[in-house]
């Protein structure tokens, strides 16, 4: 085995062991409960979930698009970094306060609630789950391409022995370990991100001089159209590129635990607040890499190898193979919690809703774990024989996680005739769309996005779709109004209301007002 | 009026006020009064069995009205007190069915956070009801309609109603 394998395996035993006696730590207190989540502070809880939202995708897709089509890349990334914003602009102020009316906990108990059918649930939930695990293939071939790295072993060989290794040391972790490890993993990743950001940056003279460089080999490379002007004139493929990630987001399940603190605590708020600031950095990086290694890697064979080259070529071998194993021990933890999610969804929603209503709480989890291996397994067979790009496969499960739920979510809050059939009809036909349009790649002939094609299709299912069916009752269109008063909290009010107490707020709200009409009662 | 088991408040009134003013100078807001909102507590011994051997206790919450689960963090401090007719609204979730849905919550957060194979052993050690108080305040903004919020007195968080 190579030193880079040795420096991998010492490195999965060392966060063991960290992980090993700060659960040892945290089970010993008396007074705290196991996964109360009150012992790790502010800064393990957004690194947490910093490395959460560390995908293969961000170390391998990315970089790789902006070395084979230049600057238009960017359009990508602006969509991703601007995805937040257009939620909080355009649809999240109305969809907070009608979540809020509804007493919503995630995005699809909302659709559940706003609808009024159980159908919108299972339907979301199964779009949700599929391309879950479309999402963690992405993450199993980034895991596979990485190990190769360290060992030397062949690709597929590497895949197996890295999922095996990722598997037996979460299991063995649990969520704790998981939780410590994730802390110095994070470090690990954001100094090498970091150093080798600055390092490659200075290496080409910064912007300017990449710019130069870039237009020295091509200068096509700093087009917003791509390399050799590829997607010239094409605006439905930049605009579905721009909405592609910023949308797709929100039709993630979020599996939210809601944790009630019991003293004053403000780890949460504060997490939340580095996790954001940390994410709206490193969009952007590892785009910026990949330019800069069409410069500094001009032959380099696989594109989605650039940050791998790049530490190489920039850092001492040692810390280019801990770099990598923190990278490879990131990928693989976020896939299996994207599997975790998707087996637990599966087997509550679906198989105890449909299949076995009484099933025990061990007969649940064994369908959740056996969902889970099925899928882990169909997802290994992929990315061993039919190895779609990272990016691609990315692409693909936002861009139709995305045609599946921005329509429900828009008409949900601008258009009271919207019902459960106009639903199903937009969140199906959008899915539908996508999966066709980009296995037959439309694109090509159309010039059209298969995002764009997707959302129109969609919106369509939605009208037409809304003109059947149960119209929504009137508890619903109160709701509906009532979320359209305009709302004069100011801006930094408005964003610290605790989401979670939605539910309390609702039912006192009913309480005070039942309190009101006995009290009219009594005195007229 | 009936005695119960209760959080004491860790915001007062003016702890609220100063809280909410640090984020919106120009509403004028009054407190109106506290509200009791029940919720049964749920302490289970929790066991793994994995290269970790995990044991300890965990707990939740389950509110007895909507049926939503919580992890809680630390063991609270109760005390008995009477509360006012009109104070707090009726519980709609026996303890039967607010036990099952605790079991199932702590049994899924624990499946979930310890990952793939191991499967938790669960025991329940108590059950209490108690009631946690909100802060009901009022908040006016000249030229709009009076609206009121909820203040989580013992975590200072805050939501509109």
């Amino acid at each position: 085995m190579s030193m880079d394998g040795v420096i991998f395996i010492t490195y999965i035993a060392v966060l063991l062991v960290i992980g090993l006696w700060f659960s040892r730590k945290s089970s010993e207190s008396t007074e705290n409960y196991l996964l109360g989540g009150r012992s790790l502070g502010p800064a393990v809880t957004a690194m947490t979930m910093q490395t959460t939202a560390m995908s293969g995708y961000m170390f391998m897709g990315a970089p790789a698009l902006a070395f084979k089509y230049g600057w238009y890349a960017l359009w990508y990334a602006i969509g991703d970094a601007g995805g937040s914003i257009i939620n909080l602009s355009v649809l999240g102020k109305r969809m907070r306060r009608m979540s809020e009316l509804l007493g919503a906990l995630s995005p699809i108990e909302y659709l559940e609630k706003r609808f009024e059918s159980a159908s919108v649930r299972v339907i979301g939930s199964i779009i949700a789950i599929v391309f879950l695990f479309a999402y963690v293939c992405a993450q199993f071939i980034a895991a596979g391409k990485a190990m190769a790295t360290l060992t030397g072993f062949p690709y597929e060989l590497s895949l197996v022995i890295g999922i095996s290794v990722i598997i037996i040391y979460t299991v063995a972790g649990g969520y704790l370990a998981v939780a410590y490890t994730s802390f110095v993993q994070g470090i690990i990743m954001v100094t090498g991100v970091v150093g080798i950001g600055f390092l490659a940056y200075f290496h080409v003279g910064g912007i300017s001089g990449l710019n130069t460089a870039l237009a020295q080999i091509d200068p096509t490379y700093l087009s917003i159209w791509g390399k050799d002007l590829a997607f010239y004139g094409q605006w439905g493929v930049v605009l579905g590129a721009i909405l592609i990630f910023g949308i797709g987001y929100m039709g993630l399940p979020h599996v939210v635990v809601r944790h009630m603190s019991m003293q004053s605590t403000k780890t949460v708020k504060g997490a939340i607040l580095i996790s954001a600031i940390w994410n709206q950095f490193f969009i952007y990086v590892p785009y910026i890499l990949g330019l800069i290694g069409i410069i500094l890697l001009p032959n380099l064979a696989d594109p989605e190898m650039v940050i791998t080259e790049l530490a190489y070529t920039l850092f001492p071998g040692f810390f280019a193979a801990l770099l990598l194993s923190a990278v490879m021990s990131a990928v693989m933890s976020t896939a299996d919690s994207l599997l975790m999610q998707a087996g637990t969804i599966l087997s509550r929603d679906v198989y105890q809703r449909f299949i076995n209503k009484n099933a025990s709480q061990k007969t649940t989890v064994l369908v959740s774990r056996l969902c889970i291996l099925g899928g882990g397994l169909v997802g290994i067979a992929v990315a061993i024989y039919e190895p779609p790009s990272i990016f691609g496969l990315a692409v693909f499960a936002f861009g139709t996680l995305g045609n599946s739920f921005l329509v429900p979510y828009v008409a949900s809050v601008y258009s009271k005739k919207a019902n459960a059939l106009g639903c199903l009809c937009a969140m199906i036909g959008g899915a539908m769309t996508n999966i066709i349009w980009t296995s037959m790649e439309l694109e090509t002939i159309t010039a059209v996005h298969p995002f764009l094609a997707g959302l129109t299709v969609s919106l369509i299912g939605m009208i037409i779709g809304s003109r059947f069916g149960r119209k929504p009752s009137q508890p619903i269109l109160n709701i509906f109004e009532q979320s359209t008063n305009k709302r004069f909290f100011s801006k930094e009010f408005d964003q610290n209301i605790a989401r979670s107490l939605a539910p309390e707020a609702k039912n006192i709200s009913s309480f005070l007002s039942q309190e009101t009409d006995r009290h009219s009662g009594i005195y007229s | 009026m009936s005695g119960v088991l209760m959080q004491e408040p860790v915001y007062g009134e003016q702890d609220v006020l100063r809280g909410l003013q640090q984020y919106e100078k120009q509403a004028k807001m009054n407190v109106r009064k506290l509200i009791f909102y029940p919720y049964y507590l749920f302490e289970y011994e929790l066991g793994i069995r994995s290269l970790l051997k995990l044991k300890g206790k965990t707990a939740c919450t389950i509110d007895a009205l909507s049926g939503y689960g919580a992890l809680i963090d630390v063991q609270p401090e109760f005390s008995h007190r009477q509360i006012e007719a009109g104070q707090a609204p009726a519980i709609q979730i026996d303890e039967d069915e607010a036990r099952e849905a605790a079991g199932q919550f702590i049994f899924e957060n624990a499946m979930s956070k310890t990952k793939f194979v191991t499967v938790p052993d669960i025991q329940l050690l108590t059950s209490t009801l108690f009631y946690r108080p909100f802060w009901l305040v009022e908040y006016r903004l000249e030229a709009y309609e009076p609206k009121s919020l909820i203040v989580d007195a013992i975590s200072g968080s805050y939501h509109p109603l």
